[in-house]
Order: structure tokens, then sequence, then C-alpha cells
């Protein structure tokens, strides 16, 4: 790090600079009965306005275990904390007692507790502290921080990745400022030839399929040479995103495509689906599509011998979507039938990814400075946490 | 930040006669390094039982034709060019020549399949079955490959798949030959080749020995409740010992910690029994694949309960690896591809990100013989990110290795690839690599009425690569 030329290798992290040694936080320091650090950071997560905070189980790097939480855009005081943690409990209640889930273990507790009673004993036992701003606890609340603060048209979902930024076509020729970016990025070529899988039509392919650049974000906490310091890992990649519910594709199939119901039904047949049942998701084939009293109802045998009840199944089209049906185009007989009826081009994408090593590693930097623009959005160019501001790098570390 | 390299000239194969190479296709020059496991080798075992290799192919004309003509024909007498192939017996020398013949079976149907197997062979212990079958993806959970090979362990088998796609492709079927042949021999109970010197060399005295397991917890694909935690058993040269599964259901009336420490405990009593030394050392590789905090913590938990076990190793050392999206380019890369500087790390480049926590790169380029070459050409070289869990280790460490040594056993069993022989660095390594057809197998297995918590057969070989 430091100075480009005494350093060989081009690392996908990004510099966090924090402007002061310490960030003043506010650590619960003891468990409540059904409440644990966990349970207790989620709360201030979700529902606080202007609070951030992480658990930690077990003592790490001279922290000590509990609940970190900071204040956002400004320095808190413990009473501020004590009305907004009210806040935010009072709105976990609420939503818990709405929610139509039969997890009756954590609906008892809503009306067993009283929020005045639950808060004033977690702030009983907060510690006011103040942490190295490069510590452990950071890049953990800059993770929350950033995960709430994408908005909800830019999010997108991946396992194992905490903060996942989908960009379309559009989105990015408004985000590009230069020749040199609007150059570098593939997905404008490929959206000219195959404007359908961006959204620039009305055929199977744009309505099933979207092909979008994702952007993968998570802080990171390092300590190299006793140093301690935040850094931010950046990758982006192409994806094709797909909304392929049984429901949709009949109503196509037969509105736009104007097939007929046999022919409909013989599209079908063999395709397999993923149906959500009570206990997970469950594999079925399409057997057979009848009409029932005017109503189109869908057989299907699950494909997963021995394993699930019932093996077989039978959804009113007006279920479909309750069950959650949807093709899954991992298999043989799937991937024909969308080739064959909705979008010839789905696999396309693939070809963004045909690209060198070092081209990646060029768009990558563009992407990079695309985001910043994105985070300028996002009111976050500058992150106050407490009484620290992080300033996130514009360039890639050199190790 | 960067922490070392691990170079692959650091870590030679070794082969039948005490030959010693880089590349696994000195097996052609010098034979395979033991016809038997070396944990201790009934003839039961041995690849010197079997007489024959079975080719069951589908028995249409076109697929009638092409395993007669090339694939029998090949694994029999090897390819023009000898120093590709130059034949099943030839390459691993058995004691008496294996017979290659075909089977032709009615249909794509597992149950057909076996039927024309079971015909065939009077005994099993006698026959392998390399078995021709249409590709199919590898995600599919319920595809022809999965079942057969599933209905083929379920009676104590283990089988090789080769694709009718490989077999009409002229340009890859040729390079092919040489890791299936490798395949069949490592499931037949054979060590292709290991090591030379162990991952640890040196650093371990002579009188002690080191055993590396890879563990795991992975889940149905579709049926999260349903999972299998398994263990693959290795000494620190890569040669193989045992696996071992078992089947979880992830409800609340079954605590999968008991079980992964039920696993672990009778895993580490077969090791100790397994072992001529009196002083052992365990290094754990756990695959990080699809563990979230619940088998994170049941993993922990396992290993806190099988204490007693674990304390009659002079030292266990805990590392968990997983996948990641961290990538490196380097400015000085000496490969490259199309006349163009790559930007690809050299393959072992090795970071840390704070004590204890590393980011192994086992894709890019390395230097054999004044040469360089990769083993990658296309897409990324993602980091593996390794994290040193002491404080899931046992307090007793009368070894004191540190993590640099650690490391090393996750390169070193990098270097055991037998499916793509080409490649001296696999992504991987082998003990964590073959989660998915662990898991999905024994599930299967299970589906089908195997009870895995018993002491199988099958569970002495190789059979998931």
């Amino acid at each position: 790090m430091g100075c480009a030329r005494l350093y060989r290798y081009i690392i996908n992290f990004v510099d966090v600079r924090p402007s002061n040694d310490r960030l003043s936080v506010f650590r619960i320091s003891k468990t409540l009965k059904d409440f644990g650090f966990t349970r207790v950071a989620h709360v201030v997560n979700m529902y606080s306005q202007s609070l951030v905070s992480t658990s930690l189980s077990s003592e790490y790097g001279g922290l000590k275990p509990g609940v970190y939480i900071a204040s956002v855009g400004h320095v808190a005081s413990k009473d501020m904390l004590r009305d907004e943690l009210k806040v935010a409990f009072a709105r976990y209640f609420e939503v818990l007692s709405q929610r139509s889930s039969p997890q009756k273990h954590i609906q008892s507790f809503s009306s067993f507790y009283d929020v005045d009673t639950l808060v004033n004993a977690l702030v009983d036992s907060v510690v006011e502290e103040a942490v190295p701003s490069t510590s452990y606890v950071v890049a953990n609340l800059l993770d929350n921080l950033m995960e709430r603060s994408i908005a909800i048209q830019y999010k997108c979902y991946e396992k194992g990745a905490r903060i996942c930024i989908k960009l379309d076509v559009k989105t990015l020729r408004e985000l590009m400022q230069k020749d040199e970016e609007f150059s570098r990025e593939p997905l404008f070529n490929f959206c000219r030839e195959r404007p359908s899988l961006c959204g620039q039509d009305n055929d199977g392919c744009a309505r099933f399929f979207r092909v979008v650049k994702e952007i993968l974000i998570r802080f990171q906490h390092s300590v190299v040479n006793n140093e301690e310091k935040i850094y931010m890992i950046f990758f982006s990649r192409y994806r094709r995103l797909s909304s392929l519910k049984l429901k949709d594709v009949i109503d196509f199939l037969k509105n736009d495509a104007k097939l007929s119901v046999k022919d409909v039904i013989n599209a079908l047949r063999g395709i397999r689906i993923n149906v959500t049942l009570s206990e997970g998701s469950a594999l079925y084939e399409i057997k057979d599509v009848k009409s029932e009293e005017g109503s189109d109802v869908v057989e299907l045998e699950c494909v997963d011998k021995g394993l699930r009840e019932p093996q077989e199944l039978r959804i009113h089209y007006n279920e479909l979507e309750a069950y959650n049906v949807r093709i899954n185009p991992t298999y043989k007989s799937s991937r024909e039938f969308i080739y064959n009826y909705l979008c010839k081009y789905y696999d396309e994408h693939k070809k963004l990814s045909w690209i060198s090593f070092s081209t990646y590693f060029k768009i990558l930097e563009s992407d990079l400075k695309i985001f910043r623009r994105l985070l300028a959005e996002f009111k976050l160019s500058s992150v106050l946490l407490g009484n620290v501001t992080y300033t996130i790098g514009d360039s890639f570390v050199w190790v | 930040m960067v922490f070392g390299y691990y170079d692959i000239r650091s870590f030679p194969l070794r082969f039948g006669g005490g030959g010693i190479g880089l590349s696994a296709y000195e097996i052609i020059r010098y034979g395979p390094l033991a016809h038997e496991p070396l944990r201790g080798t009934p003839y039961l075992y041995s690849v010197n039982r079997f007489k024959s290799l079975l080719i069951l192919y589908k028995g249409d004309d076109e697929i009638q034709r092409l395993v007669n003509e090339k694939l029998k024909r090949h694994l029999s007498e090897g390819l023009e060019n000898k120093k590709i192939f130059p034949g099943f017996n030839a390459v691993f020398k058995p004691d008496v020549d294996i017979e290659i013949s075909t089977i032709p079976f009615k249909s794509y149907d597992p149950d057909e399949i076996f039927l024309a197997f079971q015909e065939s062979c009077s005994d099993f212990n006698t026959c392998f079955p390399l078995i021709v079958l249409p590709r199919v993806a590898r995600g599919d959970y319920d595809s022809i490959y999965y079942r057969t090979k599933a209905t083929f362990l379920n009676e104590g088998v283990a089988s090789q798949v080769f694709t009718v796609d490989l077999l009409k492709d002229e340009q890859n079927y040729k390079w092919s030959l040489l890791p299936t042949a490798i395949q069949i021999f490592t499931k037949m109970g054979g060590v292709p080749y290991a090591l030379e010197r162990g991952a640890l060399g040196e650093k371990v005295p002579e009188n002690v020995a080191v055993f590396i397991i890879g563990l795991g917890i992975s889940y149905h694909p579709l049926l999260r409740r349903r999972g299998v935690g398994y263990l693959a058993v290795f000494d620190q040269s890569g040669a193989w010992y045992f696996m071992d599964s078992t089947v979880l259901l992830l409800s609340r009336d079954e605590d999968i910690s008991k079980r992964v420490a039920s696993l672990l405990t009778r895993s580490v009593n077969s090791i100790l029994r397994y072992s001529n030394k009196n002083d052992n050392v365990l290094v754990i590789h756990y695959s990080g694949k699809d563990i979230g905090r619940a088998e994170e913590e049941a993993i922990a938990s396992a290993i806190e309960s099988a204490e007693k076990e674990l304390n009659k190793f002079l030292a266990v050392y805990i590392l968990k690896i997983r996948d990641s999206d961290i990538i490196v380019y380097d400015t000085q890369s000496i490969y490259m591809i199309n006349k163009a500087q790559s930007g690809y790390p050299p393959v072992g480049l090795t970071l840390q990100l704070k004590p204890g926590l590393y980011l192994m790169f086992t894709s890019g380029y390395f230097e054999v013989q004044s040469s360089v070459r990769g083993n990658v050409r296309r897409g990324l070289s993602r980091a593996r990110v390794i994290s040193r869990h002491k404080e899931m280790e046992p307090a007793k460490d009368e070894l004191k290795l540190s993590d640099k040594e650690l490391l090393a056993t996750v390169f070193g069993m990098c270097r055991l690839n037998y499916s793509s022989v080409q490649n001296p660095v696999a992504r991987e390594p082998i003990t964590v690599r073959y989660s998915r057809e662990i898991t999905w197998l024994s599930l299967r297995l299970s589906e089908l009425g195997t009870n895995l918590d018993e002491d199988l057969k099958i569970k002495k070989v190789m059979w998931f690569i």
C-alpha cells in the first residue's frame, strides 16, 4: 500500500479512511431473556432511524462482547439512544403481531414484553466507549449501514455477499460520465445487439429476463504489522435475472404467443418447476394442464421420488402465485421450453464474461467510479458514524 | 500484506518405483505409487483383486461403434501416441492384466444398467464398471449420472462415468483417457501418486504421523432441511485413507452437532487404529461452501464434544477454507496469453489479511523447467480464504506448527488432482473439493435405504472423484 511503484499486485480492495482514531459507540453489555445480542442488533438495524449496530458474541481483538451501536450522521446521547430504541422495538413488535407466520414462540413475547421496561433494561447495561475507528466491529457497522442505505430498486441477492447492487443499462448510462467509461463497458454493445434482454422490448426475452451488472461489496477488517485497517472489497459481474413464474408464462403463451390451449399444454408438459410448500421448495414436473370449470389446473408429479409428500399435486391457475410456482431453468426440458417458446437468446449474457482478465480489471476500475457516484446518490460519499467520517477511496489498493 | 509464495517445485509428486516428478503425466513413465491403500491393506481393497473392466453402454449402433473402436481399444492398447496414453494395464501394471470388455444395456435407467452389470459379473469384487452416459448438468440432482452412481454404490460398487459427448469429441477425447484411467485406478483402491515429502515435510519429526481431514456440512439442493455431514481422510502426502458421512435433519428435534460429533469421534478412532505411529497430528480442513452460522456452531460444538478423542493427538489444527470474490491483478505477471500480459498472479501467492486470516491464489501461472505455464486462460483467479480457527483447537499443541506451515497443507492438497491431470494445482484442496458429490450421493444412498452410520465397505475407497 502507499506508493504504487513499490508494490506489484492490485487487489480489489478500496481504502476506507476514518477522520478520527476513535469512534464513540454504545455497547449493550447484557443479554435479556429472548433478546440475545443478535436479535437486539437486528431490531436496531431494521427498525431504528439513525442507529446502526452489530453484535459480538465473544471477546475479539480487544473488544468486549455485546451489541455495538453507533449513531448515523450525528453524535447521539444516551437519552436519544433510549428514545430511538423505544421506537425501534415498538415497530418490531408491531410487525411481529401482524405477521401471519406460524412462529408463535416469537409472536408470544411481543405481547409479553413492555417496550419501556425492555429498552430501559437494555440501556441500563449500556457502556459508552471509544473504540479504535478501524476496529473489527466497524467493518460490520459499515456493512449494516450500507445494506440498509441502498434503495430497494438497486438491491439484489447473492448468497454469501453482504451487499448486492444491480444496475441495468439505463442506470449505468446515467451514472457514466466519461467516454472512456462508455467504451470500456461491454453491456452497451450487448444491449444494442440484444435489446430485448435489456428490457427494451416486449417479447419473451424482455418479459422474463433482464441482463444487468451486479456490484458486490463488503467491508473487511485487516491487521497488518499491528496496524488495523478497514477496506471495502469491491467486485462486479454480469447476470441474467429471471422471473419465470408459471402463471406469467401461461398468460404469455396464451395472450402474446397466441398458442391454442392444446399447444400450451403440449409446450408445458415435462417442464420442471419449483413449488414452495410449507417445509421448503420442491421439484416437480408438469404432467398435464387441464381445463376444469373454466379454470386451468396444473397437474404435477414430484421428481424427488420417495422424498416428498405429496407425490402428486394439482394446482389451480389462481393458486399458482400462492405456491410460488416457477420454472427451474437448470433442467434440459425447461431450457428447451425456454428456447422454443420464451427467448432464444437467454444464455447470451455468458458472452459478457468472455473477456480477458486484464479487460475485466479495467472494467472493474470504471465500476468503482460509477459506484462512488451511486454512493453520492445515496448520500454516502462520506459516511458519518458518530464522531467519525469514513471516506471510501477512489482506487484499488496495491500490495 | 504479501505473506509468501507456495511453489509447485517444492511439492513434487511421488510415483511407483521411487519415481519423482512435478507432472502427473510421469505416471506413464514410473507407474502408480501403490496398488492398494497405504493405510494397511487387506487384499479386499487392492487393485490386484480386479479381473475385468466392464464398459457398459446403451446398445445403439453409433455408441457401440465408438465404444468398441475407441474406448475399449484405447483402454486396452493405448493411443498411437503412447506418451499421451499407453493403455490401462501398461500404465498401472496390475499383477494380472485386467481384461476390458463391453456390455450393452437397454435404456438409460439405473436399474437396467445395474442389471446388465450384474449379469456379466459373478463377483462384484473383481469387476469394475465404466458406464457411458450422456452428459448432464452437474447441478442436476436428479440426473441419470447421480441416480446411476447411487444405484451402484448402494450395492457396494464404485463406478466411473464416461460421457457420450466426450466419446464424440475428437479434440478432448484423447486427453481424457489418462485422467479417466487414473480415476478408475483410484476407485479400485490404488494410489496413483502422492506428495513426495508430505505437505509439512521436515517440519514434522519422522516418528509422528500427520492426517489431514476434510470436514463439511452440505445440503440437499432443494430440501434445505436435509443435509449430510461428511469427512474425507488423507495422510499428509495426500494418500487416501477413508471417508465417512452421516445424514442430518435440520429440525428442532435434532441437534446436528451431536451427529457431527459422533461422525468425528468414530473417524478419529479409526485414524488412530490405522496409524502405525504412536504420535499423531490432525489437521482439519473444513469447508465453508454451504456453511452458515448454525453449521459453523455445530462443527465447533462437535469438535468440543470430541475433545477426549482429539486429545489423543499431539496437536489438532483447524483451517476453514472458502471461496471469495477477491482477486489480484499482477502488474509484473510473466504469463502471456495471445502475446499480451495476462495479469494473472503466480499460483501459490498468499496474502495475509490479519493473523490467522489468509488469501491463497491457486489459479494463475507457474514456472516449470524454465517455461511459464498457466492453469487458467479465461475468467478470474479468485482467492481461497483460509482462516485458522485457533479458538476451536484443543489447547494441547506439542508441535507448534506455524500458520505458514499449516497453509502448506492446503496448497499441498491442491496438488493432488486425479480428475484433470493436466492441471498441476487444482483450485481447491482434495480434502474439501468433492463436497457436492459426497453430499448428493450420500443423500441418494440414504434414500435407497443405506444406513450411512454403518461401517460400509464403500467408505474405504475414493468413490466420489
